[in-house]
């Protein structure tokens, strides 16, 4: 469609230069993001894209709100960017390129090499004037030595960075901080990492002039879990890909959805048998969330609706946005039987009422390009909250009052979450912690676990152990009382993605989205 | 004072034959049932859906026909991982239930099928009644903490009993003046009991790792039992309010929540997971654990109980995939019916006093007596027959007369095993060997029918 149009109109020299000004991201080929880097930020895939040039190279990408580049990839998909497969060239070149890559004077050395996928990942931490950028990072994918894409992990928007003194330089735990302020932007500050040791863990303590921003913790001992100790059962997808997101009805039926092929799917685990529900064409299932009656609710992500299917009747039923356009994505309870529903792309939550088949409400996050991601509720306090994975933060919006706000004190992209007892736990996209907010409190910890992993989508087990569904292949269960975590390695369904539930008895269910399967993890 | 006495065993069979499993309900829609047995074992509150929202219904727990008792109400659940405690409650006669919805928490009357709301909470507020249902309690938020309240119904105060509770839920459950509750306690949640007329409030568990506790007491209010960690997994607890001795009952090492409730006679009925979740029976030692289900499906179970464990409904997914009600009985339902007079001994007068442990029906006589014997007529016809030289009569044509020594003050007792499959109608009563009280030194007592 665009290359016909494109065609059409640059017969016209004059409209040539009107088209290049006004619409730059339809004259490159556009290169979509490369399958590799799908899950590199969250919804990569979802995320509208803009033509990017640095350092004299032409990149497709995704960017921040002040336009800094956050994922990019060769413009043209047929055409591999010649970058330096190099490393202390590669950290020249970023080094070169600091206004385009919004780096402040920061600057870009070679730190570790990991693999990611079937890709090489070289990480660049990032410094200032001796004082390295806590917990920021560059990241640049090969595969063949060839140039996949590159993630800049920089505070954005950024708006001042204070300058460290000669203490600051020559002391070895001093670091530059993101502190984000009402606005969600970032100043960068100088803090200090209080380190602390028991005889179990490694505690960081990350303090700046306003005192202690967060606590992050790492246990000493390994992660794996003893051999026999949890059983998996794993079962392929009969029809249908990309199994996504996952709950279970009170029968203890699984439910799934594959927007790829407009379907949600429920799995008897007492037959091992499918079944796939079409829903309006074109739809795009996508977050799924089953009530308290047995409905399954999921956001229909390309056809702009909510859906429900009545899994007693099998009566699939779609109700249009409150606005236009939209494009919905996972539903979540409130605590007056109403239903939430992110719109990532939209910077929205909107609130159902299935009684009166009726929108109550949507409303703009107050940052923008929030990237709204998933809800939970708070049913003490009548709040529910969300994360902001591009904002860094948790929103939360209380009946009758506007959408408030807490940012994470790290930048690891907080994508999924779930709550209990005065505590949101989240997930970061980005790294391997799991995250907590003590509500009463208003205090933030972290707790790392195996490198490697990211998360990913997150569950609770009835005696509160969290659940991180690992995006590369674990499943990776956290123990409050021992602050340690546990792991469990994936036979074959790996690479999660959004999908991950506790089922009424208690068992871990899962979908390892590329692989098409689901499966389930019965711990002792 | 009853096991003091002296007993005779009529039979041979020293527990209960198999029971006998029944679906109460059909077609009840999507969502959970959460079934509550009254305590006299009589009737199942549960709740389905009726026209796209979720009612309250009563059925017998021998079956027939659901009774619908709310209309329109739409009445809310808790759910979700920590949202596993049933969302009705029940007095032991079956006659009050409590539920919640938006508008509050209602107090049912169905006698005079009446609904009112009591409190006008809904955040989770999990009301429970007593066995009387004179008295009913629930958690309400109050600055951001749920706290629990107690009233006195239907036109009490609700009064606020705990304060800054911290995170999570209360939980509360009372028995006449006892309400027992969690609380958090470094971290976890604790089981404490207060005493609503002295205003105490005692702590009765310590570490008992994270999740919910799920405590309840078993009828008759001397022990309650509830669910804690042990290696990581969520274990069944009895703690007795008479000797503070807590007892780990299982030791399931299985995920999941167990949700116990006991009987007043040391039986506990859990839920825990083969492949999927099933019910057990055990006694409150831990030993003689009984599966009651088998291959059932759907998520939690949620065994309830009557005050002797006559039944056990639950919860479990038919053919057709919907959650409905199961009730698996160990012994038929009994009516006794008193017929007839007790005559007159030398002192004091004479009482029935029939009770059950188990399914064991032991039929007993009070008197003021002091050692004394008597005789327990068993027959399978009512009469009326006037016995000379007393003012007794004979109200029943005696198969078996079994003799009972009293060697103190005391009642007599006789133990009439009852299993699944026994039918029909006995009529017995006792005759008591009181040389003063009359020319023939016997005093009868009324009759007594037992349908079974």
């Amino acid at each position: 469609m665009h290359r016909t149009v494109l065609r059409t109109t640059l017969r016209l020299s004059q409209a040539t230069v009107f088209l290049a000004l006004v619409m730059p991201s339809s004259i490159a080929q556009d290169a979509p993001v490369p399958n590799g880097l799908r899950d590199a930020i969250f919804g990569a895939h979802k995320h509208p894209t803009a033509n990017v040039s640095i350092g004299g190279h032409a990149f497709r990408g995704i960017v921040s709100r002040d336009g800094m580049p956050v994922l990019v990839w060769s413009r043209d998909a047929k055409s591999p960017l010649k970058l330096p497969f190099d490393r202390a060239a590669f950290a020249r070149w970023i080094n070169g390129a600091d206004k385009e890559f919004k780096h402040l004077g920061f600057e870009a050395s070679f730190k570790s090499n990991a693999r990611y996928l079937d890709m090489d990942a070289w990480v660049f931490e990032l410094s200032r004037k001796g004082v390295p950028l806590f917990d920021h990072w560059v990241k640049v994918y090969w595969k063949d030595k060839i140039f996949v894409g590159m993630l800049n992990h920089f505070p954005a928007p950024a708006t001042s960075v204070v300058e460290p003194t000669d203490g600051d330089r020559s002391t070895p735990d001093r670091v530059y901080y993101a502190q984000a302020d009402a606005k969600a932007e970032y100043r960068l500050v100088i803090a200090t990492l209080s380190r602390r040791e028991t005889a179990t863990h490694r505690r960081t303590e990350v303090v700046t002039r306003r005192g202690a921003e967060v606590e992050i913790w790492q246990q000493k001992d390994g992660y794996m879990a003893p051999a026999g100790a949890a059983t998996f059962s794993e079962y392929t997808v009969p029809s249908g890909t990309f199994p996504d997101q996952i709950w279970a009805d009170s029968t203890g039926i699984i439910w799934f959805s594959q927007p790829s092929n407009n379907w949600v799917t429920s799995f008897n685990p007492k037959t091992s048998k499918f079944t796939q529900y079409a829903t309006t064409g074109g739809s795009g299932p996508d977050g799924l969330w089953v009530d308290d009656k047995d409905r399954v609710w999921t956001g229909l992500y390309y056809s702009s609706h909510l859906g429900v299917l009545d899994v007693a009747t099998k009566k699939f039923t779609a109700f249009a946005p409150p606005y236009t356009p939209a494009s919905l994505a996972i539903p979540s309870p409130s605590s007056r039987d109403t239903i939430w529903v992110t719109d990532h792309k939209n910077n929205r939550i909107s609130e159902f009422d299935p009684k009166q088949s009726t929108w109550l409400g949507s409303h703009v996050m107050p940052t923008s390009a929030t990237w709204v991601v998933a809800g939970t509720v708070d049913r003490t306090r009548e709040r529910v909250w969300f994360t902001g994975y591009s904002s860094n933060s948790l929103p939360y919006k209380d009946i009758g009052k506007p959408i408030g706000e807490v940012p994470t004190p790290t930048r690891g992209g907080p994508s999924f979450l779930v709550y209990n007892d005065n505590k949101i736990w989240y997930s970061n996209w980005l790294n391997n912690r799991l995250g907590m907010l003590d509500v009463a409190s208003s205090k933030f910890t972290e707790y790392t676990y195996r490198a490697g992993e990211t998360g990913g989508p997150i569950a609770i087990t009835p005696t509160g152990k969290p659940v991180i569904g690992g995006k590369v292949s674990h499943i990776v269960v956290f123990d409050p009382v021992s602050k340690t975590f546990t792991d469990y390695a994936i036979p074959s369904s790996r690479r999660l993605k959004d999908g991950i539930t506790v089922s009424p008895d208690g068992a871990i269910w899962f979908t390892g989205t590329y692989t098409n399967k689901i499966a389930r993890l019965v711990i002792k | 004072m009853k096991h003091s006495v002296l007993i005779v065993s009529l039979f041979a069979i020293a527990t209960p034959a198999m029971g006998q499993l029944v679906k109460l309900t059909t077609g009840s829609g999507g969502g959970e049932r959460q079934p509550v047995v009254s305590a006299d074992g009589r009737v199942v509150a549960y709740l389905a859906m009726s026209a796209g929202t979720r009612e309250l219904f009563t059925i017998p727990t021998k079956g027939g026909t659901a009774t619908a008792r709310t209309t329109g109400k739409d009445v809310s659940v808790g759910y979700g991982t920590f949202d596993s405690w049933t969302s009705i409650s029940m007095s032991a006669n079956g006659r009050y239930i409590t539920y919640w919805n938006l508008s509050g928490v209602h107090l049912v009357d169905t006698v005079s099928k009446t609904d009112t709301v009591v409190a006008k909470t809904f955040l989770i507020p999990y009301p429970r009644l007593d066995t009387a249902g004179k008295r009913a309690v629930w958690q309400s938020p109050v600055n951001n903490q749920q706290e629990v309240f107690v009233m006195d119904l239907p036109n009490g105060t609700p009064k606020q009993i705990t304060t800054t509770s911290g995170a999570g839920r209360r939980l509360p459950v009372v028995d006449g003046g006892l309400v027992l509750f969690q609380k958090t306690v470094g971290g976890w949640h604790e089981l404490f009991l207060h005493d609503v007329q002295l205003n105490k409030t005692t702590q009765l568990t310590t570490n008992s790792g994270p999740g919910n506790r799920y405590g309840n007491f078993a009828p008759g209010g001397d022990s309650i039992v509830y669910e804690a960690i042990a290696s990581g997994c969520k274990e069944v607890f009895v703690h007795s309010l008479l000797t503070s001795k807590t007892t780990k009952v299982s030791s399931l090492g299985k995920t999941g929540d167990r949700l116990p409730v006991a009987t007043m006679d040391r039986h506990l009925f859990y839920q825990s997971r083969s492949n999927t979740l099933e019910v057990y029976r055990a006694d409150d030692d831990g030993k003689n654990v009984v599966t009651v289900t088998t291959g059932s499906s759907g998520g939690l179970r949620r065994p309830s109980t009557d005050a002797h464990g006559h039944v056990v409904v639950f919860q479990a997914a038919n053919a057709g995939g919907t959650l409905e009600v199961w009730c698996y009985r160990y012994c038929p339902e009994v009516t006794l019916t008193r017929y007839g007079t007790h005559d007159k001994p030398s002192l004091g007068k004479l009482e029935s006093d029939d009770y059950w442990y188990r399914c064991d029906l032991w039929p007993g006589i009070r008197t003021s007596l002091f050692n004394y014997w008597a005789v327990w007529a068993l027959g399978v016809r009512q009469t009326s027959v006037k016995i000379p030289g007393t003012g007794s009569s004979l109200y029943t044509d005696p198969l078996l007369l079994a003799p009972v020594h009293v060697p103190a003050l005391g009642g007599a007792y006789a133990r009439l095993p009852v299993p699944q499959a026994m039918k029909g109608t006995l009529y017995y009563q006792w005759f008591v060997f009181d040389a003063s009280a009359n020319a023939l030194g016997i005093v009868g007592s009324e009759g007594t029918k037992a349908s079974f």
